[in-house]
């Protein structure tokens, strides 16, 4: 009789519960004695508003989550040396800054097709997510290529710093660190090391209906 | 009165989402039928009641031997050749016993060459073998893939593992046996175990000295190593030697700090004295591509010893300084007949090393073939 293999829970959750202790290590939401929070703050700021924030599509009024931008880019990496991809930001609120992009990372060798998340810390530059990686070992176009065992699904924890530079079109530097794990039974791999540095522009900005 | 600020649920739980399709794809994905083969008690040795005569090759008759016996033997192998994936030549040799007990399938280790393994040929052709070695592409006999002879590469480490099914099917099998065995030594292992996990049904019983299972990435954390050398490989052919390797070094000497093979001097420096002879078969360290190719193909062998039931009888080297012992452990902890015997003073080179371990080795190897049939 045979039956599917099992899980080795404990060794699958490990990457998994890096990622989100990650996520939920960053600060809650904070607000001062005068009720702004500190994005609030920032943003009207660079606005040049004081005490209410005016509306635009970066920083809608508080308690909204419907404005947008979505942003095509280009990165280098030390793992795959190239990567494209889109993302979508979401700063509604003046507060909250999630970031989900998906990627592309083509190459004769590894090959990476991942959607990612972020948050942005402490209202700054600096983020933290987590990537869901399909990775192939080997280019399905190689003549090495082999399904079962060159398809891996990979995730890990990713830090980094993102800028906002300028006007509309908003040009979106970033670099990045990542850990990919797998959480394989068909592989033993050794955890990867992602070193990313790039760029996105905003090519659609907006408010949700 | 206060303002309530209408806040939306389902976005701070996006990657605790994600964590549980991540791991519902993972679990689905590479999902193999697990044949759930129960452990087997070990072989015990002392209780064969053939004996195996205990006079094999000894270091210190190994100089006379060598030339007198051990060579014209080799010489007198059926020596050949045939093209391997992408044409590469691949070499081999042999060696046909009349009312054999069985065929042993040789594969040597990486860099290392047919001939380095005469003095074994000739132990095992003594009990009444057959033996059948093969030198992997670009190294050894065989062809290279590169302007420099010296550098150690491959470009898909499943092209060793085609090379030996095409041998074993056009050369080894063009011929009866009443059985067939395989003895491989380190990247050998890794080749054997890749292609017994294809072909279970070939082999009655299979022998591995220190097969390469876990790499030892030295100063270098594997994670590091892995990717450095991924990284490089995405970016070209990755046919440059990797960071801290070199080409042949023809003076290294027995007794240099980077002989961490063998405890033999007389069988050192016979390898030694062989290379400097025939340097066309010499090797030096390894390529990226051989790197990348190596770390993913070590990550996967390891963990097809619960798909195995073929009996299996490995030498660890307790004193290995060029691969680790954990993915040999993993192996053979899950494989149902697999059988580790654990030399603790030994390096690398089992088979190559002081009389007490590789003749216990051999003697081992022999008395397990005997037990499956052979």
């Amino acid at each position: 009789m045979t039956r599917m293999t099992r899980l080795h829970v404990s060794r699958r959750l490990a990457p998994v519960a890096a990622s989100a202790l990650l996520i939920a290590a960053t600060p809650g939401r904070a607000q001062d004695s005068s009720g702004q929070t500190a994005t609030e703050k920032t943003w009207g700021a660079a606005t040049g508003a004081t005490g209410t924030p005016e509306p635009n599509p970066d920083c809608a009024p508080p308690g909204s989550w419907k404005s947008y931008s979505l942003a095509a880019g280009a990165k280098l990496g030390m793992l795959n040396p190239i990567g494209l991809g889109a993302m979508l930001s979401l700063p509604g609120e003046g507060k909250v800054r999630w970031q989900i992009d998906v990627v592309w990372e083509p190459s004769n060798y590894l090959q990476s097709y991942s959607i990612g998340g972020s948050y942005h810390l402490w209202d700054k530059v600096f983020f933290a997510g987590a990537r869901l990686r399909l990775m192939q070992l080997h280019a399905p176009w190689s003549r090495g290529f082999r399904a079962r065992t060159d398809n891996q699904l990979a995730l890990g924890p990713e830090i980094g710093v993102r800028l906002s530079l300028g006007a509309a079109p908003r040009v979106l530097p970033f670099a990045s660190l990542g850990i990919i794990f797998f959480p394989s039974e068909t592989l033993s791999l050794p955890p990867m090391i992602s070193l990313d540095i790039g760029a996105a522009v905003d090519l659609v900005r907006g408010r949700l209906p | 009165m206060a303002q309530t600020r209408p806040r939306p649920s389902l976005w701070p739980s996006l990657p605790f989402v994600g964590a549980v399709v991540a791991l519902t794809l993972s679990a689905v994905s590479g999902c193999r039928a697990d044949p759930d083969y129960p452990k087997q008690p070990p072989f015990d040795f002392d209780s064969m009641a053939t004996p195996v005569p205990a006079d094999f090759s000894s270091e210190g008759e190994l100089a006379a031997r060598y030339l007198a016996d051990i060579l014209p033997l080799y010489e007198m192998g059926e020596a050949g050749a045939f093209p391997g994936v992408e044409g590469v030549s691949i070499a081999y040799r042999a060696f046909r016993v009349p009312q054999e007990r069985g065929a042993v399938v040789l594969l040597p280790g990486r860099a290392e060459a047919m001939l380095k393994y005469a003095e074994i040929i000739a132990d095992i052709v003594d009990e009444g073998y057959s033996v059948f070695a093969m030198s992997h592409r670009g190294q050894g006999e065989s062809g290279r893939m590169t302007e420099d002879p010296q550098l150690g590469y491959v470009e898909y480490f499943q092209d060793y593992v085609d090379d030996l099914d095409h041998f074993v099917n056009a050369v080894v099998r063009r011929s009866e046996h009443p059985r067939l065995f395989l003895l491989a030594h380190s990247m050998g292992g890794a080749v054997a175990l890749l292609y017994l996990d294809e072909h279970p049904e070939v082999w009655s019983a299979v022998a591995l000295s220190a097969p390469m299972l876990e790499l030892d990435t030295g100063a270098f954390p594997e994670a590091a190593a892995l990717s450095i050398a991924s990284g490089v490989c995405s970016r070209g052919s990755g046919k440059s030697f990797a960071a801290g390797q070199t080409g042949f070094n023809a003076n290294l000497a027995f007794d240099d700090a980077d002989n961490t093979v063998t405890h033999s001097r007389a069988r050192f420096d016979l390898k030694m004295a062989t290379l400097r002879e025939h340097p066309e078969l010499a090797l030096g360290g390894v390529s990226y591509r051989w790197l990348c190719e190596a770390l993913q193909a070590t990550s996967l062998v390891q963990t097809l010893g619960k798909y195995s039931n073929v009996p299996t009888l490995l030498f660890q080297a307790g004193s290995d300084k060029l691969v680790r012992p954990g993915g040999q452990n993993r192996y053979c902890n899950e494989a149902a007949r697999c059988q580790k015997v654990v030399y603790g003073d030994s390096y690398h080179e089992v088979l190559m090393e002081r009389d007490a371990i590789r003749n216990d080795a051999l003697t081992k190897a022999i008395k397990f073939y005997r037990a499956w049939g052979g």
